[in-house]
């Protein structure tokens, strides 16, 4: 294969093309392996398309949380957020003379029990139910339907899944995984990043967690280096929030 | 039968991003997605397949924005060939954010590119999804998107940045 044709295909980034025809995906592989311009060419591509998505995704915080729509549906008010403006601005003066730390805020503790909202309906634990492989393909599906694309690192095992949900951390939903450990309140945690989403380079040294203190290890989920997961293990914090896990 | 408090959950934070980007305003991007889940639950019961859900919502988000620019009498660009062709000059101002700097030339390119390249950069949508909401052929999408990558790369140095610091926090 011919370099420019190599560049005009990754250019076109067949990988989005979502049912598309990936044969020739597999020449261009191949070409990259042998080509070192095109690879670094590729490299480079790259990490201006993940510079470009990172800084698209760099937008303010959403000021308002769930709101009740079923309820809401039937009031008046479209146009709320603009009428609470004044209001919104006096009560940001005060925090501002009082409390500069409320602009500060530190991340938010995940709460476990919390997080296995998304996906409560279990899996079967019988004999005959579902190998671990299939319960992470059932669990990549159910994190799609809800709008959330992520790999599963295959590495773990499966069949010893607590629950699953998604938690917030840095204002992107990320998909979390809670396993029983070997004895006790022994937990597995498990946070599954997107590299798209995530600059993994520039993670926090610790993150809150439902576990106590412990340290963490990086997993690569996939092949692509895309998805990377942070597995802490610990036993369940029941003092007050605040624990963090150092990666 | 999906619940609209679940969905508003799970698909706030990025239908922000997303009405962000589009209308470059706080207050109007809150706004339209307050509009967006209002919508969504007066039509969720006609909601059959769960798996196309987010498209439903993001469709539904870039309609709303369509009709509050055609209230407004905002007439939209037809295309990127519309715009005033000023000196190309790839450098960031200075003083002038990334992200802001990234939001004024999204502001100035016409909608039917900013919006494909949005929800390519933004969201993990393919050029299939993108091309059900925007009600446009995937071969519409990809040229648009194309198009669209070479007028910003032409004006944003997205290269030279690239070994900077990450990118600040804003709140």
């Amino acid at each position: 294969m011919q370099c420019e044709t190599a560049r005009f295909i990754l250019e076109l980034d067949l990988t989005r093309m979502g049912e598309a025809d990936w044969r020739d995906l597999d020449a261009v592989e191949a070409h990259l392996q042998d080509c070192p311009d095109c690879q670094g060419w590729h490299l480079q591509r790259q990490a201006a398309e993940n510079r470009m998505a990172q800084l698209m995704q760099n937008v303010p915080a959403i000021r308002f949380k769930h709101q009740n729509f079923q309820r809401d549906s039937h009031t008046e008010g479209r146009n709320w957020s603009r009428r609470l403006i004044p209001y919104g601005l006096v009560v940001a003066v005060i925090l501002l003379i009082f409390s500069p730390m409320v602009f500060r805020q530190p991340a938010k503790p995940l709460d476990i029990e919390l997080a296995a909202w998304i996906m409560r309906e279990g899996f079967e634990s019988s004999v005959d139910g579902p190998t671990a492989d299939s319960r992470r393909l059932e669990l990549e599906r159910r994190f799609a339907r809800i709008g959330v694309t992520t790999r599963l690192p295959d590495a773990l095992d499966y069949s010893q899944l607590l629950f699953s949900g998604l938690v917030e951390l840095q204002g992107h939903a990320v998909p979390q995984l809670v396993f029983s450990g070997s004895t006790g309140d022994w937990l597995t945690q498990v946070l599954v990043l997107d590299s798209r989403k995530f600059d993994l380079s520039s993670l926090p040294e610790s993150i809150p967690t439902g576990l106590t203190s412990s340290e963490g290890t990086l997993l690569n989920a996939d092949e692509s280096g895309r998805f990377v997961a942070l597995v802490v293990d610990g036993f369940r914090r029941k003092g007050p929030a605040g624990a963090k896990a150092a990666w | 039968m999906a619940d609209i408090t679940e969905l508003a959950k799970a698909h706030q934070q990025s239908l922000f991003r997303y009405a962000f980007r589009l209308t470059g305003q706080t207050a109007d991007a809150e706004d339209l997605v307050q509009e967006t889940f209002l919508q969504a639950n007066r039509k969720i019961s006609s909601v059959k397949d769960l798996g196309a859900i987010k498209n439903w919502l993001f469709t539904i988000l870039r309609n709303q924005h369509l009709m509050n620019l055609r209230q407004r009498g905002n007439k939209p660009l037809e295309s990127i060939e519309d715009l005033p062709d000023c000196a190309v000059q790839p450098i960031r101002p200075e003083g002038v954010h990334d992200s802001e700097l990234l939001q004024q030339l999204l502001m100035e390119m016409p909608e039917g590119y900013r919006t494909p390249l949005i929800l390519f950069y933004l969201e993990d949508f393919s050029y299939r999804d993108i091309s059900e909401q925007m009600g446009i052929p995937i071969g519409t999408v990809m040229s648009r998107l194309a198009r669209a990558k070479d007028w910003i790369r032409a004006r944003y140095p997205v290269d030279s940045i690239m070994n900077q610091s990450p990118i600040r926090e804003e709140r």
